[in-house]
Formats: structure tokens, sequence, C-alpha cells
């Protein structure tokens, strides 16, 4: 598999469809980003879209010493979805979160529940704390690359991190609710 | 195997499962030939990778002297439908043509600056 370096500097070098595959190797990681960031009704694959031709256009801005390709396109990413939030009325902004867990066989409704909850907890965080994350716990990035894509100290990220994850934690069910 | 029903939950892994499932985002299966379709064609004279801006390349040959911070799209407009073409072109870039005879004209008088000196140097040995 050609390195991210690599597929950038065929791009730079003329080889469009070497871009293809940067978008097919981050487009899963950015759509877990973006859709959690994100609320149910905006144009999240459009916003997704933008990510990418938004990185091609700049591609020659990116600076391999400030971290890895990944690192910048999420930086883009988050800084897209910002804007987007930034762009809502404010009354829409405490909304209901997307419901993802439907009652399936196997899942069942108590499951289903928790999952509610978890859900409205995350929509209910602080963008911060929500961006942080997500990045740190969903997408698997290190504490270091998402400090460099929030643009704050490594002790600020893990005390985002840390109070989520307190936050998230308060809606699951205690040891002694469980049959 | 019990019922789902009957299932123990435990909250760690109920957590798990949970973190599993929000980060498991599927894409639409032609999503990056929509992508590829929608790219602007590429400016390639940035292909050996050296600025015409005037700044400090980077050694990978990957950066220029573009002074946007990585990410920073603030300037570019959001694009609402769902097949986005690019709004805006990339960035424009000065010539090569005006920038060069700059660079010949200031490397010229660093060298004339330096000779200069040389020979306030060499009177200043020579002469009583």
């Amino acid at each position: 598999m050609t390195s991210d370096h690599e597929a950038v500097r065929r791009v730079l070098r003329g080889d469009s469809a070497a871009y293809g595959e940067l978008v097919e190797r981050y487009q899963g990681p950015l759509a877990g980003f973006v859709g959690n960031l994100l609320p149910p009704h905006e144009d999240r694959e459009g916003v997704l879209q933008d990510v990418f031709l938004s990185a091609f256009a700049r591609l020659h801005t990116y600076r391999s010493e400030r971290g890895g390709f990944s690192t910048w396109l999420f930086t883009i990413a988050r800084n897209r979805c910002l804007n987007v939030l930034k762009a809502r009325r404010p009354e829409t902004r405490a909304e209901v979160p997307e419901t993802t867990h439907h009652v399936t066989p196997d899942v069942d409704a108590q499951r289903a529940e928790v999952f509610r909850r978890l859900d409205a907890g995350l929509a209910a965080l602080p963008l911060e704390q929500r961006s942080a994350f997500v990045l740190f716990e969903l997408q698997g990035c290190s504490y270091a690359d998402v400090a460099r894509i929030e643009g704050v100290g490594l002790g600020t990220v893990k005390s985002r991190i840390a109070r989520a994850r307190e936050k998230l934690r308060a809606h699951l069910p205690h040891p002694s609710e469980t049959p | 195997m019990a019922p789902a029903g009957d299932a123990p939950m435990d909250p760690d892994q109920l957590y798990t499962e949970w973190k599993a499932r929000r980060a498991a985002t599927p894409v639409a299966p032609d999503f990056t030939r929509r992508v590829m379709d929608a790219l602007p064609p590429r400016d390639s004279s940035h292909a050996d990778g050296h600025s015409t801006t005037g700044g400090s390349s980077h050694a990978d040959g990957l950066s220029t002297a573009d002074s946007a911070a990585p990410g920073d799209d603030s300037r570019v407009p959001n694009a609402t439908t769902a097949q986005r073409a690019p709004t805006r072109p990339a960035p424009a870039r000065r010539p090569a043509v005006l920038a060069t005879p700059l660079r010949r004209a200031a490397a010229i008088l660093v060298a004339a600056a330096a000779c200069l000196v040389r020979l306030w140097h060499v009177a200043d040995v020579l002469l009583p």
C-alpha cells in the first residue's frame, strides 16, 4: 500500500488519481468524526466531500513536519464542522440526538435505551469535549494528534477527554441495576 | 447462549459496544468516485515541491510558503449541494517570471555589498 507521503507526492506531481487512494483510506474515519460532530439533519456526506475537495485544493500547504496527513485532514474536518455549527441558528442547537440504535433481535430494548442515553450524553457535551472525545476514543487518535487537531495543549486535551468520559459514564447503568 | 433480553448488562461492555457503534459510520459506496469526479484540474506548478512565493520549501518537497494554517479552511465558502463542485479555484500563485528577476536583483545586491566589504578590508590593510 502506498504511504500517505508517497500518495501526496504523486498528487502534487499531477497524478490526481493517487488522491483516490487517500480518499478511500480516510473516508471512514472522517465520516465517523463528522457524523459524531454534526447533527443528523446536516448534510454530513456533503461536508465530508467538502473536506476532501478542500484538502485537494490546498494539498501544497500540507506540511508533514507538523503531523501526519490524517491529522491534517481531521483538522480540516474539524474546522469545517465548526463553520457549519456556527452557521446554524442558536435555537436549533439543543436538539434530539440521532437515534441509530433501534430495537433489533441483537440489541434488546434495555441496551437500546442505554445507547440512547449515551447518544444524548454525547450530543450534550460541549463541542470541544465532544470533538476531543470522538477523536481519541472513537477514531483512535493519540493525545498528541488530538492536541494538534484542536490546537490546544496536551494537558487540556487530557482534561477534556477525562471530563467527557466522566459525563458519559454517568449515563451507564449502575452494576446493581443490571438484571 | 442466553436470550438477548436476559443478557447481563455489564456497563463497561455496554460502553465499549456503544463506542464501536458510534465509530462505525457507513459511507456511500460511490463516495470516492463522486469526490474524484468533483476534483478540479490540478495545477502542476508545484510538481517539484518548490514554492514560487519566495518562502522556504520543506526538504520533503511537500510544503510551500503558503502561510495558511493547516486545515484552516475558513476562507473556503461552504458548499450546500450534494454534488459539490469546488467553488474556489486553487490559490493563485505568483508567476515565476515575476519572482525570478527580483531574486536575481537581490542576489546581485548582496554580492555587490560583499565585494565592497572585502575591498574595504583590503584597503584598510594595504593603505597606511
